[in-house]
């Protein structure tokens, strides 16, 4: 049966909303791509690569690069590098449980690893964004 | 009972040369991926305003004579919004348009990129007659 390689994206944001010290930081949640329009304080997760280790009958190892980060508006009040070190914490050499995969590894990619930039709202430019965390690589190798 | 070697006074003479020899061959192909990286990059960022085409530099640096390090830079202030999105976005008009989605085309075109020169590299590694174990990925 062919793998769901969506079950990895599901993982990876399963396993940040399930940590209460990470929501407490980010309470507005954990999103793929894009968050609700009122959200101030939350995480963005987003497919950067893919590429697969190819055997005769398939695929051997799926190596994801994911983006991570923290986006807390300022005036919130939140903490963006303590939520950015919260996400560091629980995925760089963490793990995780994939459905249909056997789990390798996740960890923070040797290159490019960090993010981090300040966004001036395009309406309202004393409206400040923070956006904090890194590229992790999840590596998962399909079950059956 | 004796064996007599041939050509070990060349042997120790390339030896002595090999690192830079190596230096230097591995920096045609570094710098030969930053470019290519660069012109991909150029031709890929949108062409609105093209700040951030025009802001794409290769920067070689000093690692002195057995190192080689270049970097591709995306030097525009919108070059971490482009990559990694927004929270807002206005037009060239000043309407505000939401979100600007992440376009991640700068790692995505680096990290190939990276992959490829990995293989050149231990090709003229094995050129060079050494034997080359393992991936650098």
């Amino acid at each position: 049966m062919p793998t769901d390689s969506s079950a990895i994206d599901d993982a990876l944001i399963a396993k940040l909303l399930g940590d209460a010290t990470l929501m407490a930081l980010t309470p507005d949640g954990v999103y793929m791509d894009e968050a609700n329009p009122r959200a101030q304080r939350f995480v963005i997760v987003s497919l950067v690569t893919e590429r697969a280790s190819m055997v005769f009958e398939g695929r051997a190892i799926e190596d994801t690069l994911y983006s991570v980060k923290a986006v807390i508006l300022v005036a919130s009040g939140g903490n963006a590098r303590a939520a950015a070190a919260r996400i560091d914490e629980l995925l760089d050499e963490g793990t995780l449980s994939v459905s249909g995969y056997g789990f390798m590894a996740v960890f923070r990619d040797d290159d490019d690893g960090r993010i981090r930039y300040t966004e001036i709202d395009a309406a309202d430019k004393e409206t400040r964004w923070q956006h904090r965390g890194g590229r992790y690589r999840v590596q998962v190798s399909p079950l059956g | 009972m004796s064996v007599q070697w041939h050509g070990l006074d060349e042997l120790r003479e390339a030896l002595k040369h090999l690192p830079a020899d190596l230096a230097a061959d591995a920096g045609a192909i570094v710098d030969d991926t930053a470019e290519a990286v660069a012109d991909e990059l150029r031709f890929d960022y949108p062409e609105r305003t093209g700040n951030l085409a025009e802001s794409v530099r290769v920067l070689r640096r000093d690692t002195g004579q057995f190192g080689v390090r270049v970097q591709v830079r995306s030097g525009s202030k919108h070059a971490w919004l482009f990559e990694e999105g927004s929270q807002t976005r206005q037009t060239h008009l000043g309407w505000t348009r939401g979100r600007m989605p992440a376009s991640h085309l700068f790692v995505k075109t680096a990290q190939p990129a990276r992959f490829a020169m990995y293989d050149r590299l231990k090709a003229m590694l094995v050129a060079h007659g050494l034997m080359v174990t393992g991936d650098a990925d």
